[in-house]
């Protein structure tokens, strides 16, 4: 599996050379839900420190349907976003199986394995004070996390692993679909950037 | 009426509903929160068939079109529903139950019709995923019909709430 690390090209190929399989791939996928939704929880126990007893039990309820959730979400964001990749790759002429794409996309995402457990490292020991009053605006506790150097740089890092991933993604929609570099490239990074501008719209419509 | 399958998308919908529900019964609600105990703040008399319809078909849309999110808003939204009703149970007692029961008969069989209709996107890209075909007219017909069938029961279910609903309140409760 490191394979796509190390040697992206030569894993993709051989890859391509056999029927699709989505368990390793899935389970890459739900590890990096699963870092996530743990990270989201150790920031719930940093704001329940500040908060009345009776209320943690809601706070832990709502950490478990939260992992839950994260978990489905990180599976089915997979599997929408490697059909945003196949659908304009599609459209330049490529003649690819989804399903080949669908498991490639799943492995490009090793190197948010990366990213996560940094981040989760940097949560459970640099989380910041978070008072009741802070708490009740999302962009104050934004701005609490990154007044901590190891956030930003984590932050960073984060960056980086995603646009390693995205680089994985561009090979595999090439190879995939049999399209150029700069095809694969456009294939990727509309759906990409459309993402990015419709998530920071809804973040300032409901003011974030 | 319903294929083998959606029936079967049926019954998880109503197991998501049920789980759902006794998870809300069974939270401990803290004191502070505890004003929902009070039956006039239900505000009974300003509900009306139609406002109803657009609320509960708001969340009725959400179901359905879960669907394309791969049934991710659809498991939610179903969480939610039994979540809510739950905590409500909990929180104004089970003499709740006159104000639910009635247009409940049909809003709750609504809910999971949608459910059936809202998971049937995952489950034909499952099917699709197994290597089996993709979506089919027969696909799109049971989808339509679920769909079609669950507006029809909010209807029926917003207009017991506003019209039924009420009355049974005024005599039985306090």
């Amino acid at each position: 599996m490191m394979d796509i690390i190390i040697k992206p090209k030569s894993f993709i190929s051989e890859n391509l050379k056999h029927e699709y399989s989505l368990k390793k791939p899935l389970a890459i996928v739900s590890f990096i839900s699963i870092l996530g939704g743990i990270s989201g929880f150790l920031i719930m126990r940093k704001l329940m420190e500040n908060l009345p007893e009776e209320i943690h039990s809601i706070f832990i309820a709502g950490s478990g349907i939260g992992l839950f959730f994260g978990i489905l979400g990180g599976i089915v964001m997979w599997a929408i976003m490697a059909a945003f990749f196949h659908i304009p790759a599609v459209l330049m002429g490529g003649s690819g199986d989804y399903r080949k794409l669908l498991e490639l996309v799943g492995y490009a995402q090793v190197p948010l394995i990366f990213s996560s457990v940094i981040t989760l490292i940097v949560i459970a020991g640099f989380a910041p004070n978070l008072t009741p009053e802070l708490i009740q605006n999302r962009a104050a506790v934004e701005q609490a996390f990154l007044s901590v150097p190891a956030f930003k740089a984590s932050k960073v890092f984060g960056r980086l692993m995603l646009f390693w991933s995205l680089y994985l993604s561009v090979m595999a929609v090439r190879e995939v679909h049999r399209i150029s570099t700069k095809k694969a490239v456009v294939s990727v990074f509309i759906p990409v950037a459309l993402y990015a501008l419709i998530s920071e719209g809804v973040r300032r419509w409901i003011g974030a | 009426m319903l294929s083998r399958a959606g029936q079967k998308l049926m019954w998880i919908c109503t197991m998501i509903f049920l789980f759902s529900f006794v998870f809300g019964y069974s939270v401990d609600i803290p004191d502070r929160f505890k004003d929902l105990n009070n039956f006039n703040n239900l505000d009974i008399p300003h509900l009306n068939t139609y406002s109803l319809i657009i609320n509960n078909l708001k969340v009725m849309l959400i179901i359905i079109f879960g669907s394309f999110s791969l049934g991710l808003f659809t498991i939610s939204s179903i969480f939610w529903q039994g979540y809510i009703l739950g905590l409500t149970l909990k929180a104004k007692g089970l003499t709740s139950s006159f104000l639910i029961i009635p247009h409940g008969l049909f809003e709750f069989p609504s809910i999971w019709l949608a459910g059936a209709a809202g998971l049937k996107g995952p489950q034909v890209f499952l099917r699709y995923l197994r290597g089996g075909e993709f979506v089919t007219r027969k696909d799109v017909k049971e989808y339509l019909t679920l769909s079609a069938l669950s507006v029809v029961l909010i209807v029926i279910a917003a207009w017991i709430e506003a019209n039924i609903t009420p009355k049974i309140a005024e005599r039985f409760l306090p």
